[in-house]
């Protein structure tokens, strides 16, 4: 028997729009035309592919942040997050103040934000400055926090976007293994990456994304040296 | 192939927890707007009244004493109807682009568009309820005493909130196609005041005009409160409908056009 399907995806093609462009024919550009994969739940997909290829345009799809212009997807009733560090920050609120925007955005309800700010504050570990407003931070301390809120956030899906983590070197060592342990878990996830060693450490399957199409699937092993001899051309 | 389904999630469960969400984000992001904006200045929450005292001013000088207006009390009756077009113009101005810049974050992460509009509204209320206690205070220390009228003003404070809405989210709803529309829409809110009846009273105008003017839920909004804060009189019932009607229709119109576009917004560069 198959196991559950979380996302289908036939034949789905994005065609993105210039607006207020002056010529306007040749304002079409496709991102996207003829992926079609699916992901069953548990399992955790590797995207690879050149740059351009369509990948982030493809994870945005998968969000629900956008629709397809052709093709169909079929998704399972579940939830789905983007690892997005820091979506909807404002900088002149306070780290705390942010924690309960950026929570809100990333879907946590608002008694699960009550009931976990503790625990992100103290994963953040940035100390007084979780007061001070979040324009005063270096970059490693807005990382600390974007990574913190994403990690309490528990959504059934999990869509990673390059990086694992960010942040000054100490807090991505800790942060990376935090992550792998949750990619590990019984979560559906879907990694974009470049880095090889990434999806041969943590991805039970991968797709190839070439100029906008999908590569009928192989073995992860055959995957990695097409890819691998695409990037050399 | 079965496609998984949870089945303790109905479709209308899901709905409501979508409205639960866009909800709590336009009041956090209200109350940190608000925040953060009484921070940016050294007056802070005080500007809020000073702003539209301001330009009191500047429009009382020039119209007392450059076009020697004379109505009586004609500084309240200025403030009134400035305080309301300043909801109006402000509203509708940071409103039109506010879909337009939420371009960034709409890449990261799903929520319903009409956040972005209706977050600008709420904060703009907020001033405004402040400034319309502010005028009250005003009346009274003017010596014109409060009447049993002034239960109709929430009546009112919903109309313009309604109308000043609708309108708002229609412009959201249209500017990330069309850039340009915003300088339009400057010109427009420019040409509105002097539809609107700030500097004037409708009422004293040729028949056939006031039917006209009064089309302009705004106008009607100035008016029908002078005649409460001034006069001490109930507004006029019909005016009042009209308007409701218009301020609903748009308000519906957009909130559909938003939620049409709400996941085509983020493929618009």
């Amino acid at each position: 028997m198959m196991k559950d399907i979380v996302f289908d995806l036939n034949n789905v093609g994005i065609c993105y729009r210039k607006v207020a462009s002056i010529r306007w024919k040749n304002n079409k550009f496709w991102a996207l035309h003829g992926v079609s994969f699916s992901v069953h739940r548990g399992e955790t997909v590797g995207i690879i592919g050149r740059n351009g290829a369509g990948k982030s345009t493809l994870l945005k799809i998968l969000a629900d942040i956008i629709k397809p212009d052709t093709g169909t997807i079929t998704r399972a009733k579940i939830s789905v997050m983007m690892q997005s560090l820091g979506a909807g920050f404002d900088p002149r609120l306070t780290g705390k103040q942010n924690i309960f925007l950026s929570a809100l955005m990333l879907g946590m309800d608002k008694n699960r934000i009550y009931f976990n700010v503790d625990d992100i504050i103290a994963l953040a570990d940035i100390g007084a400055f979780i007061n001070e407003p979040i324009r005063n931070y270096s970059i490693g301390m807005r990382a600390r926090l974007g990574f913190s809120i994403a990690y309490y956030i528990d959504a059934d899906v999990m869509l990673i976007d390059e990086a694992l983590a960010t942040g000054d070197h100490e807090f991505k060592i800790k942060a990376t293994e935090l992550i792998k342990e949750k990619i590990k878990s019984d979560h559906t996830v879907v990694i974009v990456t470049h880095a090889i060693n990434i999806v041969r450490e943590l991805c039970d399957r991968v797709i190839v994304i070439e100029e906008g199409r999908s590569l009928p699937e192989v073995s992860l092993e055959e995957s990695i040296e097409h890819y691998m001899n695409m990037k050399k051309k | 192939m079965n496609v998984l389904s949870d089945n303790s999630k109905t479709s209308a469960g899901s709905k409501g927890k979508a409205i639960s969400k866009l909800y709590n984000l336009v009041l956090f992001r209200t109350i940190g707007e608000l925040k953060s904006e009484s921070t940016r200045t050294y007056a802070g929450y005080l500007w809020w009244i000073f702003e539209p005292l301001l330009s009191l001013g500047v429009y009382y000088v020039a119209f007392k004493y450059i076009f020697h207006r004379d109505t009586e009390n004609f500084a309240i009756f200025l403030f009134i109807g400035i305080v309301i077009y300043r909801f109006f113009s402000g509203t509708v101005t940071r409103g039109a682009s506010s879909i337009m810049e939420g371009h960034g974050l709409m890449q990261l992460v799903y929520f319903h568009k009409s956040l972005f509009p209706l977050s600008v509204i709420m904060v703009n209320l907020v001033k405004f309820l402040i400034t319309i206690f502010l005028v009250i205070v005003i009346v009274t220390l003017c010596g014109i005493m409060p009447t049993w009228t002034y239960l109709a003003l929430p009546v009112l404070i919903v109309l313009a909130l309604l109308v000043v809405a609708g309108i708002s989210i229609i412009c959201a709803a249209i500017t990330p196609f069309f850039p340009d529309f915003r300088l339009f829409l400057n010109t427009i809110i420019y040409l509105m005041i002097f539809l609107s009846g700030v500097f004037y009273d409708i009422g004293t105008l040729p028949p056939k005009a006031q039917t006209l003017l009064r089309l302009n839920p705004i106008a009607v909004v100035i008016e029908q409160t002078r005649l409460i804060l001034l006069h001490g009189q109930w507004p006029n019932f019909q005016h009042l409908l009209l308007a409701s009607a218009q301020g609903v229709l748009l308000l519906i119109i957009g909130l559909l056009l938003v939620h049409k576009f709400n996941r085509y917004y983020p493929k618009i560069s």
